[in-house]
């Protein structure tokens, strides 16, 4: 097992590798190969897989290995920066999950993508993505943490921005880099923040930087030396920067405009991956968080779980409800999170992956068949692609947390909520609403009449992707044992089974029977799509009167300037006629003016 | 009685020179211009010949040098008349306003 312990560093690099590989084959026209590109990529993240697995394997015994391996990368006075690998219990898991999910959608994607152009291009930022996320979950300290944090922004930036030839889509892509770069740039003003309270204020520097290992070290001694507001304060900008990379209120809106992506690019970076960083990032810096600022983790957790899922409910474009459910669950975690219960929170974290990729395949499936992905323009799929529908159904019922591996997620943060009656009624409404709406498109989409400008789509790589996703939406449930059933199960499993109901109801009236202010309000999304847009006007006369004074105040000085200098080389080229007499002439000049300044030089010593 | 001196002698180079100098610059002929340059040439042989009469005649450097001096001159004339005479051929001129390939 030393094996995988040591070449750690090959799962980070190996798709990086293939990425270069797949770049350099473009050029000189080797592996134009469709197949060979996605063989080479599936077999880089199959050995990460492997390489995973095992190592969970390691971790998982009773004597835990915690790799840590780092180099020194610059050194500034008495600072050292070190970037390697850190791989503990945590991160293993986050790992397995991003090898497996990766995995499988890269099987799906080749045949998602098969017709499509740019098909290498797709593969070559799947892959500089894989390599991206594994940095930031290998990552040992702060610093290399944000550098992969921006790295995977940017793969997720060109993904979405993947069918760039349409206006809307390189505009959304824009929104959503920008709207991540706010939560960035919080992170890195905590980062800096933080790496300055540490040298100003610790006697004794650890060896290295702000390594997550030494995070406890340095709580205990900062809490001591800074004022606690401040300290906290300065901990609030890392949940900035988790909450934006998690979408959470108010900056869900960019997970909305992330899905102008490839269905199974969603799938994999906006429901199962990368939206988990936030998560990620909360549980590294899980030491340094005060009572204080986990209630704030619990409080956006969930409003955002209960604003997104009711927003949720009456959203007709499918990815749309899925990105806002994937915000709302995400809450959720943040809310297990804020319970200080951070193994419910990886649990609720890897379930909800799992039954979110599976929903988002089956949406790319759908899309293929119909072409569309508006509930108005689907009706009927069942009798199309029965076993499309058994699919969705599993995943709805995991997303609801009827049965499989939703049942015992729930089952868990319920238990963890027990004490506390609001949050525990929010949990359970949020857990209506999910059931209410993801139901509700099921009956929309696969139940009702058929219609005929379908077309079947068989392709054995997708079939087998989806496949392979549902045993793992099934399987977990067996994984975790849950301590009983009591009173709190009966109540979810009641609540559940209501919204199936009144979801089928809805259904068969065609309306949602809710007050039509509250339906007007989830219809616009509680209008922040507007606020956004408002904003962004706010931006444009920003970007007018800068406009004004670039063109007239700045410009107009370079021009002058342009003008002067023409004006000046005007003159003096004309003292460079050609005539050699000419030349003879200045240079004698010279030499006399020369001669009078020494003469007078003497004389000047000659009278002192 | 009038008597010659160092002084005299130096006051003779720098006419010379001065002359020289100017019909350097403002000669349109070439061969002009070389000849000019001959004068100058003198000017400066004189100088030298005047410092070792007067000051340091025992060591005859500065004689030497002006034998030197006239017989570069002379191999500098050749130079210039046979360029004066390329120039001639190609251009049919060796007025010095045509000549200013240098032109910036």
């Amino acid at each position: 097992m030393d094996f995988f312990a040591n070449n750690i560093f090959l799962i980070m690099f190996l798709p990086l590798w293939i990425c270069l590989i797949i770049i350099s084959g473009a050029f000189i026209r080797l592996t134009e190969n469709r197949k060979m590109t996605a063989f080479l990529t599936s077999i880089s993240t199959l050995t990460g897989l492997v390489f995973s697995i095992a190592l969970f394997n390691d971790i998982k015994s009773p004597q835990p290995i915690i790799i840590e391996d780092s180099f020194s990368w610059l050194n500034i006075d008495n600072l050292n920066i070190y970037l390697g690998v850190l791989l503990d219990s945590t991160s293993a898991i986050f790992l397995v999950i991003l090898m497996l999910i990766s995995l499988l959608i890269q099987i799906y994607s080749y045949g998602y993508m098969k017709n499509k152009e740019e098909f290498n291009k797709y593969f070559v930022y799947l892959n500089f993505f894989n390599f991206a996320m594994t940095g930031l979950i290998l990552s040992p300290n702060l610093i290399q943490l944000y550098i992969f944090w921006e790295l995977v922004g940017v793969a997720s930036y060109l993904l979405i921005g993947f069918f760039h030839k349409k206006e809307d889509v390189s505009q959304s892509a824009k929104k959503v880099f920008i709207i991540n770069r706010f939560g960035d740039t919080a992170l890195l003003a905590g980062i800096i923040f933080f790496a300055y309270f540490s040298i100003t204020y610790m006697n004794q520097q650890p060896n290295e930087f702000l390594a997550f290992s030494d995070l406890d070290y340095f709580h205990n001694q900062l809490q001591s030396l800074t004022y606690p507001n401040v300290y906290n304060l300065v901990l609030s900008l890392f949940l900035i920067g988790a909450f934006v990379k998690s979408a959470q209120f108010p900056f869900q809106q960019w997970l909305i405009d992330a899905m102008k992506a490839p269905t199974p690019v969603s799938a994999l970076i906006h429901s199962a991956t990368m939206v988990c960083a936030g998560i990620f990032l909360i549980i590294r810096i899980y030491p340094l968080l005060s009572d204080e600022l986990l209630k704030i983790i619990l409080s956006i957790g969930l409003i955002t779980a209960v604003l997104c899922a009711f927003i949720a409910i009456s959203q007709n474009n499918i990815k749309k409800m899925l990105a806002y459910s994937t915000s709302s669950q995400l809450g959720l975690m943040f809310t297990a999170i804020g319970l200080q219960s951070i193994p419910v929170a990886i649990i609720y974290l890897v379930i909800h992956s799992f039954t979110k990729a599976l929903l988002f395949l089956c949406a790319g499936n759908i899309s293929q068949i119909s072409n569309s992905i508006e509930t108005k323009d689907i009706s009927g799929l069942r009798k199309i692609d029965f076993y499309l529908a058994i699919y969705w159904l599993i995943g709805a019922l995991s997303l609801s947390g009827l049965f499989f591996g939703g049942f015992t997620s729930k089952e868990m943060l319920l238990n963890i909520a027990e004490n506390n009656k609001s949050i525990l009624f929010l949990i359970l409404l949020t857990s209506f609403m999910s059931t209410f709406y993801i139901f509700r498109t099921y009956f929309n989409i696969f139940e009702g009449n058929k219609r005929e400008e379908y077309k079947i789509i068989n392709e054995k790589s997708m079939s087998f992707a989806l496949m392979t996703m549902v045993i793992f939406v099934i399987f977990p449930g067996f994984l975790f044992k849950v301590s009983q059933i009591n009173m709190l199960c009966l109540l979810a499993f009641g609540v559940c089974i209501t919204a199936i109901f009144s979801a089928y109801f809805s259904n068969k009236c065609n309306k949602i029977m809710i007050p039509p202010l509250l339906y007007k309000l989830s219809q616009n999304e509680l209008f922040i799509p507007n606020l956004y847009n408002s904003i962004g006007r706010l931006f444009n006369l920003i970007y007018f009167a800068v406009n004004i004074i670039d063109k007239y105040v700045i410009e107009g000085f370079i021009n002058i300037t342009v003008k002067i200098t023409k004006f000046i080389s005007n003159i003096i080229s004309k003292l460079q006629n050609g005539n050699i007499q000419t030349y003879v002439s200045y240079s004698i000049f010279s030499i006399g003016i020369i001669l009078l300044i020494i003469l007078y030089l003497y004389f000047m010593a000659l009278r002192s | 009685m009038f008597e010659i001196t160092l002084y005299h002698y130096l006051v003779l180079s720098l006419i010379l020179f001065a002359i020289g100098f100017i019909g350097i610059i403002i000669s349109k002929n070439i061969i002009k211009v070389l000849i000019c340059i001959e004068i100058v040439m003198s000017a400066i042989n004189l100088n030298f010949i005047a410092f070792t009469a007067y000051k340091n005649y025992l060591f005859l450097s500065g004689m030497i040098f002006a034998l030197f001096i006239t017989a570069i001159s002379a191999v500098q004339t050749a130079i210039g008349l046979v360029l004066i005479y390329q120039i001639y051929k190609n251009k049919e001129k060796i007025t010095s306003e045509e000549i200013e390939e240098l032109k910036g």
